[in-house]
């Protein structure tokens, strides 16, 4: 048995990089005669994305890369080790974009009739946009594109060019005619451009190249439903093409119905007209949804915060590489969707894979918390500066490199880059933690501080136009008596006052997005004013028409006193909305925007499966290693790795705290021997002792 | 040399500590006392010193036992009043030694308790190292001290001291400080011992 997946997009980048740990986790398993999980051994993944340096890719590429690092000194270490059996291999598809057409205008350069086409399809900025930065969330681009691409990878194979699809697709070609089973996963967004459009290009070419092997070969499918939002763009849209959340279900709801379409899903293993044997759908309801911290359409800066949901398909990965969809096991070919049993996020949300992941991913985050807070500064120093008086005295590192004196200029190197590789890997890994649980759904989260306040602060600007309004109303005609209330200067002085001391908590942006939130709000109640009214005439008009015999007077005159005090009622909610509107003048002219927040929102969610402050602890910890010597406070330093240790047992979030402290793992660690000779059997003798001491026992 | 063992970290060591411990303060304390039993009346009887009736008042033998010593009459009062001043001389320096032992394996003991749940391991390892070696210096002055006073009381005033009053009376300060040495490097607390380490791992 073989097993690929298929990266196609960023969000596809995203499910790789989750994918990545995953493999570390031993999370990605057959089970075998005997009931017992075997890790699978080798997880061949491409990633196909037509943007080169979309940050989601490089980071997923850079982590697979420390992953295999690592991997490859316990593959040639005889160590037993906890972890870290899935070897990873990683591809990119290099598409040769600087030798073919660079966008729509440049394919049909010279094709007068398609370019009379491409211009009747697309807008003039579509039909420009280069590729190199993918498709800015317009799949119709990504399809035209993947479509010349895949059609012309036979000419590519037959005149010799190195192209990884190809290489990818011999090796699958080869497994299948060795009478290997194949299985194949494609996983990507289906509301942005490079996922929408890629997913069912590949998988379509994918199905009918090896459309003689049906009985082998399974092709399955992750597809990302919308899960988060992007902040508006800053961008002229009549100049550029912007990308926008408010078209992303649309986009779903579209691509859904495409693949709702007949054939798309095998209904068995004869069906020869199914594309699928699976698909995995994840998705989230609009409440639930986060705002990524950065507008990007592409590029280095398109490196969106990790979510629980990429988590979650590497998990639908996971059961899609272990499960059976031929013979007897055949039913297993349908439509899956996550279902999400509880209102938190804890360990026992991972169902029957509770212990495993607890142990597996917890594990990696308490050796992180060791590595990072205990370890690696006395690793450092005596690989790099040579520290003798801590090489003969420090008991985890006499244990497994006392040989390390003896070494070379190069076999120091090597060591030195090894660990470099479990540290960079250990880094990737926790501020993936931290942004998974920095980006939890809403829904599933108790309320932030920030949101509590930013609530308030709403409420509080929505009370106060309607005090304010109010008061403009008595004040221009006091007669009218506003139906005998008078407006409270108390209660107006209050809520100023309040709304005085929430800006600066909740910071001058958050005020801006309310004050944008209350015009919409307001807009839009104005204009439903506005058709009622209309609505009103409408009714009076047909009465009045009516014949006067026949109709009953009060009706009228009825149907008239409403329409009056709809006209008011309309004239109060313009006086509102001009309020709004002139507080917004004033906001961007006083650059409210600049007023800094004294609560951030930068910091992970509260939640039942990491401590937040040790992952935060750790992230920050690297953020101080990362700084120069000069700019780094050694003070904050020893606070975190202090914290780290006595925080040790409480890393992971359970009932009681952990059983192992960092005194005991250390002296696990100490009490551990190496086995074999060389760097890299020292440093797999280390690591393996280092997951073993705090994994629990019966995990994996 | 090819290492063979495999991978299974021991978070702790408890009955080999507690072995070692036995073995170590059990032989400095064994051996001074098989000397004091068995040595002392073949190589040193009838050489004890006479010590101050201040001493002797605090010795369980009654004073009177080692008036013939003085008379020098009866043959067998003076022998048994020879035996009784060997016996008291014994068991001061019994006293001494098993004092200077009781101060080195309680130094001993709080140095280890210091380190059996240490705050940042490397850091801890170190500087166990730095108080080890105060530990032992200071465990060395208490035993200096205790075999100065054995001396001043009483080694002082034996004629003719040959090897083995030196050896039987000064073996045991010689001892307490080995025994105590070797437990702190052999049987330091987990976290800052390990293989190969200055503290090592039994």
């Amino acid at each position: 048995m073989s097993y690929y997946f298929i990266a196609i997009g960023g969000t596809g980048n995203k499910i790789l990089e989750s994918l990545v740990y995953a493999c570390a986790a031993d999370a990605l398993f057959t089970v075998g005669a005997n009931g017992k999980r075997e890790p699978i051994p080798v997880l061949n993944a491409l990633i196909v994305d037509v943007d080169a340096a979309c940050g989601n890719t490089t980071r997923a590429r850079q982590a697979s890369e420390q992953y295999e690092q690592v991997r490859s000194a316990f593959a040639a270490s005889p160590a037993p080790h906890k972890g870290f059996h899935t070897a990873l291999s990683v591809e990119r598809w290099n598409m040769n974009l600087a030798r073919r057409a660079a966008s729509v205008d440049d394919m049909t350069l010279n094709y007068r009739r398609d370019r009379l086409l491409a211009q009747t399809l697309f807008s003039h900025t579509e039909a420009g946009l280069e590729y190199s930065e993918g498709f800015r969330g317009h799949p119709d681009l990504g399809v035209l594109f993947f479509a010349e691409m895949l059609n012309n990878l036979g000419d590519a194979a037959a005149q010799g060019q190195p192209d990884e699809m190809v290489t990818t697709l011999n090796r699958m070609q080869r497994e299948l005619d060795a009478g290997e089973t194949v299985k194949v996963l494609l996983a990507g967004s289906i509301f942005g451009g490079t996922g929408a459009s890629g997913i069912p290009s590949v998988a379509r070419y994918l199905r009918n190249c090896f459309s003689n092997y049906t009985d082998r070969f399974i092709l399955s499918a992750v597809l990302m439903l919308p899960y988060y939002d992007v902040p508006a763009a800053a961008v002229d849209e009549t100049l550029e093409i912007a990308v926008k959340s408010s078209a992303f279900p649309d986009k779903a709801r579209t691509a859904l119905q495409y693949y709702g379409m007949e054939g798309m899903v095998r209904s068995d293993e004869d069906d020869t007209r199914g594309l699928y044997d699976a698909l995995y759908l994840l998705g989230l309801p609009k409440e639930a949804f986060v705002t990524t911290r950065v507008y990007s359409t592409g590029s280095q800066t398109q490196e969106n915060d990790a979510h629980l949901l990429e988590w979650l398909a590497a998990r639908c990965a996971a059961r899609f590489y272990r499960t059976g969809f031929r013979g007897s096991e055949a039913r297993n070919m349908d439509v899956y969707y996550y279902q999400w049993h509880s209102h938190d996020v804890s360990w026992e949300c991972f169902d029957d894979e509770a212990a495993l992941y607890h142990n597996a991913y917890g594990g990696l985050a308490k050796a992180a918390a060791l590595f990072l807070g205990e370890c690696y500064p006395t690793l450092r120093a005596c690989i790099r500066k040579d520290d003798r008086r801590l090489a003969r005295t420090v008991n985890y590192w006499t244990a497994y490199f006392h040989d390390v004196k003896h070494y070379g200029v190069t076999q120091r190197a090597q060591l030195e880059k090894l660990f470099d590789a479990l540290y960079r890997l250990l880094a990737f890994y926790i501020n993936w933690l931290w942004q998974v649980l920095r980006t939890l759904p809403p829904t599933l989260r108790p309320e932030k501080e920030i949101e509590l306040r930013g609530r308030e602060l709403f409420d509080v600007y929505h009370a106060l136009v309607d005090q304010q309004a109010d008061t403009l109303r008595y004040k221009a005609s006091p007669a009218a008596g506003l139906d005998g209330a008078t407006p409270g200067a108390g209660d107006y002085a209050r809520l100023r006052a309040r709304l005085d001391e929430l800006i600066p908590v909740v910071g001058g942006r958050t005020f801006l997005a309310v004050l944008q939130g209350e015009k919409t709000g307001r807009f839009e109640k104005l204009e439903a004013q506005r058709q009622a009214l209309t609505e009103q005439d409408v009714k009076i008009a047909r009465l009045e028409a009516e014949d006067a015999a026949r109709m009953d007077p009060n009706a009228l005159r009825e149907e008239k006193a409403r329409r009056e005090g709809m006209l008011r009622a309309y004239a109060g909610m313009e006086d509102r909305l001009a309020l709004v509107n002139a507080d917004i003048a004033r906001a961007v002219e006083k650059h409210v925007a600049d007023v800094p927040a004294t609560l951030t929102d930068d910091e992970p969610s509260g939640n039942h499966l990491f401590n937040p402050g040790a992952i935060s602890a750790m992230r920050e910890l690297l953020r101080q290693y990362g700084a120069d010597s000069a700019s780094r406070d050694r003070q904050a330093v020893e606070t975190l790795r202090k914290a780290l240790w006595d925080g040790f047992p409480r890393t992971v979030s359970q009932r009681v705290p952990d059983r192992v402290t960092a005194v005991q793992a250390v002296a696990g660690l100490g009490g551990g021997n190496g086995i074999g000779e060389g760097p890299q059997a020292d440093f797999a003798g280390f690591t393996a002792a280092l997951l073993a001491c705090v994994m629990e026992e019966d995990n994996l | 040399m090819p290492k063979t063992a495999a991978v299974s970290p021991k978070t702790h060591n408890r009955t080999k500590v507690l072995l070692c411990y036995i073995l170590c303060w059990g032989i400095a304390l064994l051996l001074p006392y098989l000397g004091l039993k068995t040595l002392y009346p073949y190589k040193l009887a009838g050489t004890a010193p006479t010590l101050s009736p201040q001493i002797t008042a605090l010795l369980p033998a009654a004073a009177g036992e080692t008036a013939a010593l003085s008379v020098g009459t009866d043959p067998a009062a003076l022998q048994n009043a020879l035996s009784v001043r060997d016996q008291q001389w014994r068991m001061v320096v019994g006293a001494a030694v098993a004092a200077a032992w009781l101060a080195s394996l309680v130094w001993q003991l709080l140095w280890r308790a210091r380190y059996v749940h240490p705050r940042q391991a490397a850091r801890a390892a170190l500087r166990a190292r730095r108080s080890y070696r105060w530990s032992m210096l200071g465990i060395g002055a208490v035993n200096l001290l205790a075999a100065t006073a054995l001396y001043l009381v009483g080694i002082s005033r034996i004629a003719d001291r040959g090897l083995w009053d030196y050896l039987l009376y000064f073996g045991g300060f010689l001892l307490v400080p080995v025994a105590a040495a070797l437990c702190s490097r052999l049987a330091a607390p987990p976290a800052i011992s390990g293989r190969h380490a200055y503290f090592r791992r039994l």
